[in-house]
């Protein structure tokens, strides 16, 4: 037990040290995310949110993310009014790594999304 | 000895005189086929035109009077290219804030669903005003048309994310309806020179003025 919590630890820290610990989600990002929202986050005026925020809902974002969104919407004092397009290509484990990569880039206050979280957030989603 | 110093002294003397000489710079090429005709040489131009703004303004190469402009084809539901493009255009908007001479001209290529209120609110949403920069609709076949003279490419494609292919490509026209110059509106680096490219033909309008 002691030596397997070792052994996880030294790949924490290891994989710590390796660079962005978030490839596979800057990867996704990159493919689907970025000519919307830009590689920087920083959207497009009023048209497009920008991705910088103090908080995040990853289970609004999970269902966005795999369902789109066609109504008008606020964000923080903004209201858009674009669609946002579905990504049904993307796999719950794609979701999960995006959105965390999203978090640990552009959102101040985080906490850690699993999997298995993604999975049920998917499956409850109402229609937006 | 000596003559390595003498060559030293033309060389310093080469320098110097390179960098005084206020050489003019050469004007941007005239982009397109040319022919001769009684004696002169006639370039391609962008043909007249006459689409619908996001004002519902009629917008034709009457509106570019002694102004020179940009064109680009975009629609405002690309989920590929075309935010890039604009955020880049929006870029070249507000470093030439206050030019009065350099107009834009967006073309949407989706007439089903880029009507004018669209636009107007695209418009809206990113900021930019009807005074500086067209987005326009019309007849669809016309707009597909003349993107071959821009030397660009738009048209309806099913197979297209979003069912239009259609380039990423800004075009630079002079006051005379002439294509000068071109880049691609995805590529940071390449529109900083095609920026560059805007100033030399400003400054080819100054020469002339």
């Amino acid at each position: 037990m002691i030596k397997s919590s070792c052994c996880i630890l030294v790949l924490l820290v290891l994989g710590a040290c390796s660079g962005d610990p978030y490839q596979l989600g800057a990867s996704v990002f990159n493919e689907q995310c970025a000519s919307c929202h830009m590689t920087d986050g920083s959207g497009l005026g009023q048209e497009i949110p920008h991705l910088q925020r103090k908080t995040s809902n990853p289970r609004l974002w999970s269902c966005l993310i795999r369902y789109g969104v066609e109504k008008e919407r606020e964000q923080q004092g903004v209201t858009y009014t674009a669609k946002m397009p579905a990504h049904p290509q993307l796999n719950a484990s794609e979701i999960a790594n995006v959105i965390n990569f999203i978090q640990s880039r552009w959102v101040e206050e985080y906490r850690f999304v699993r999997l298995d979280s993604v999975n049920i957030w998917l499956r409850e989603c109402r229609e937006y | 000895m000596r003559s390595s110093r003498s060559s030293l002294l033309i060389f310093v003397a080469v320098l110097l005189w390179s960098a005084c000489g206020t050489e003019p710079e050469k004007p941007l090429p005239i982009i397109g086929n040319k022919h001769v005709e009684d004696g002169d040489t006639v370039y391609h131009e962008v043909p007249d035109f006459k689409f619908i703004n996001q004002d519902s303004q009629w917008v034709t190469p009457a509106t570019f009077e002694d102004k020179i402009y940009i064109a680009d084809f975009f629609f405002t539901s690309c989920p590929t290219i075309c935010p890039i493009v604009k955020k880049q255009m929006l870029r070249i908007y507000d470093r030439f804030e206050d030019e009065d001479r350099l107009l834009f001209l967006s073309h949407s290529v989706d007439g089903r669903r880029d009507s004018v209120p669209r636009l107007k609110v695209y418009a809206d949403n990113i900021g930019i005003s009807s005074d500086r920069w067209h987005l326009v609709t019309g007849d669809i076949v016309e707009i597909y048309e003349i993107a071959d003279d821009y030397f660009s490419v738009a048209k309806e494609d099913p197979e297209a994310p979003g069912g239009y292919d259609h380039s990423g490509r800004l075009i630079l026209v002079d006051a005379q309806q002439r294509v000068r110059s071109f880049c691609d509106g995805t590529i940071e680096e390449e529109v900083d020179r095609f920026m560059k490219d805007i100033d030399r033909l400003l400054n080819e309008v100054d020469d002339k003025e």
